[in-house]
């Protein structure tokens, strides 16, 4: 016995995909990458609620919500005609960017994702480690700490135009920005994250007579990975923005760049495509990272 | 030869709350050999006496001599076991006692320091569950492969906080045994001095020399226990002729003794 939103996710699909094989008022060059899209999106839906085991009714009411939205978008701009086709593009096109310009999008995702490496991880290294070495030595601390928290609340971004000037590329002054923006508030939760910790770890290991780099590469970096590891999901979502932002500011490549580029010149068709496939590169790093933290935290408290 | 003295020791600390004074003016002399038992409410200030041994904390004034110097900070010249969640979680528990012997034995090979905390491990009846990390363990097994660690270390003096506070009667009883037998092993002793910081007469009266009973702030008495016959167990012990009139001795000052911080009914 299916559930009732099991069977009206389904109905849905396969309404949309009707009203996307009707001919509308406006036409469209071809619906053949908008149909693949659905059907990838039908076909990740049933692979994650058929098998029993992991079966959520939350994902039949994601899936309803799509294709309500899909079928309205539909609806309105291409069947209908009630919108203006370059202010909302029409779905076809906007799906159908995905394969005529397959080299161009990839050229930038990986622009994107290279840029992003060179900010994300640096500033995720550096910012533990630093943050390591400054919550664990008092005086450090004492010292560091007040600056740092003056220094991290200002938008990362707002450096943009002195990184610019004072920096050899765009290239470097984006990755500098996002180096930046996660950097700080990196060290900082780290350096908390020491003083928040079990006492007893620490008396424990001071007891055993261990020196200072035993007990912060030993001792502090493998208690505290666990919640490193599981911060770094909090912080993509903004190294992600700080990374669209900077490349909308200043670079030649990159999803921000594809972005802002069509934006100048009007077409939308290109930015929607654009802001899915932000959607789509963050969703999949999201997964890579909990992915990462399952395999690499083994124990827990 | 004292192994470790207090002289006039006062201990205070500011927190939310204000300044408290957890100890005043306090004297103690444990002899080399003997098994201590710190006893008193919760509260009373006899954890904050085992920090001082320990160097976790400064005394605000007076001294505390450990072998006759004073002590200067934490060091692996003592051994503790704490309550709970002291072992570390990231590492198993053979990993635990490897760490704690590889750390107080510079050179020592993981070969062999492998081998010696499986010895160890064995000797706290844990050979099993080497492989586990603490998370997989119960509290009680946890609990062994804590003294275990403490072993590894090798010291003179062993520092135990309410080790068995958070357990279950039936094995708190298997652990103080199991914890006098290492004691009374005189090949391979646990250690020379034993400190053991508890609330809980019976286990005091079962494994200590010396009860030192303690009101907040103080020292109140000092009680010297008969011999324990070797191979006794805690239940026999207890029945002890000398050891019963010692218990209603303490179970008054108990009813007597005010209550501590924290312990506020």
């Amino acid at each position: 016995m299916k559930r009732p939103s099991f069977i009206l996710a389904n109905v849905l699909f396969v309404a949309l995909i009707t009203i996307i094989l009707i001919p509308g008022r406006m036409d469209t060059p071809t619906n053949v990458p908008f149909i693949v899209a659905t059907v990838i999106i039908e076909a990740l839906f049933l692979w994650h609620y058929l098998p029993k085991s992991k079966r959520k009714p939350s994902s039949c009411y994601i899936v309803i919500i799509v294709w309500v939205l899909l079928i309205v978008w539909e609806l309105v701009s291409t069947d209908l005609g009630l919108t203006h086709p370059v202010l909302i593009p029409l779905p076809e096109n906007v799906f159908a960017v995905f394969s005529n310009k397959t080299p161009e999008l990839m050229r930038n995702i990986k622009s994107s994702l290279t840029l992003f490496a060179e900010g994300f991880l640096t500033a995720i290294v550096v910012g533990n480690l630093l943050g390591l070495i400054v919550g664990w030595l008092p005086r450090v601390r004492e010292t560091v700490y007040p600056i740092a928290r003056v220094l991290a609340p200002v938008p990362a971004i707002v450096f943009t135009p002195y990184l610019i000037f004072l920096l050899p590329s765009f290239r470097m002054a984006a990755a500098m920005v996002i180096f930046l923006g996660i950097f700080w508030s990196t060290m900082l939760n780290t350096i908390l994250r020491i003083e928040a910790m079990d006492k007893r770890i620490v008396d424990t290991a001071k007891m055993l007579g261990v020196g200072t780099g035993t007990m912060i590469f030993k001792v502090l970096l493998p208690y505290l990975y666990p919640s490193i590891a599981k911060g770094l999901k909090l912080q993509l979502p903004s190294a992600m923005l700080i990374m669209v932002m900077s490349e909308m500011y200043g670079a030649t490549s990159g999803l921000g760049y594809f972005i802002i580029n069509y934006t100048n010149y009007a077409n939308y068709t290109n930015v929607v495509a654009g802001i899915i496939l932000v959607g789509i590169v963050v969703t999949v790093l999201d997964w890579l990272v909990t992915l990462f933290v399952k395999k690499t935290v083994r124990w827990s408290e | 030869m004292p192994a470790v003295v207090f002289e006039h020791v006062d201990y205070s600390y500011i927190d939310i709350n204000g300044a408290f004074q957890a100890l005043e003016d306090i004297n103690l002399r444990v002899d080399s050999g003997e098994f201590v038992c710190l006893l008193g409410r919760s509260g009373c200030g006899k954890s904050t006496m085992l920090s001082l041994i320990a160097g976790l904390a400064k005394p605000s004034a007076g001294r505390v001599l450990v072998d006759g110097a004073e002590v200067a900070g934490p060091g692996p010249d003592r051994s503790i076991v704490f309550q709970n969640y002291s072992l570390f979680p990231w590492q198993k528990a053979l990993k635990n006692v490897v760490f704690a012997l590889r750390q107080t034995h510079p050179g020592m090979t993981k070969e062999t320091a492998c081998e010696q905390a499986l010895g160890l491990l064995e000797r706290v009846g844990m050979s099993e569950g080497a492989d586990r990390y603490p998370f997989q363990l119960s509290g009680g097994m946890r609990q062994r492969v804590a003294i275990a660690r403490a072993l590894a270390v090798n010291a003179p003096i062993m520092l135990l906080d309410e080790p068995f506070g958070a357990l279950d009667p039936s094995i708190r009883k298997k652990l103080q045994d199991m914890l006098l037998e290492l004691w009374d092993d005189d090949a391979s002793k646990c250690c020379k001095t034993a400190i053991f910081v508890t609330h809980d007469v019976d286990e005091a009266l079962i494994l200590a020399d010396r009860i030192v009973f303690m009101e907040p702030k103080h020292v109140v008495k000092d009680f010297i226990l008969p011999a324990r016959q070797p191979g006794q167990t805690g239940e026999d012990r207890l029945e002890q002729p000398g050891i019963k009139a010692i218990k209603r001795e303490v179970l008054e000052l108990f009813e007597k003794a005010p209550r501590g911080k924290g312990d506020e009914e």
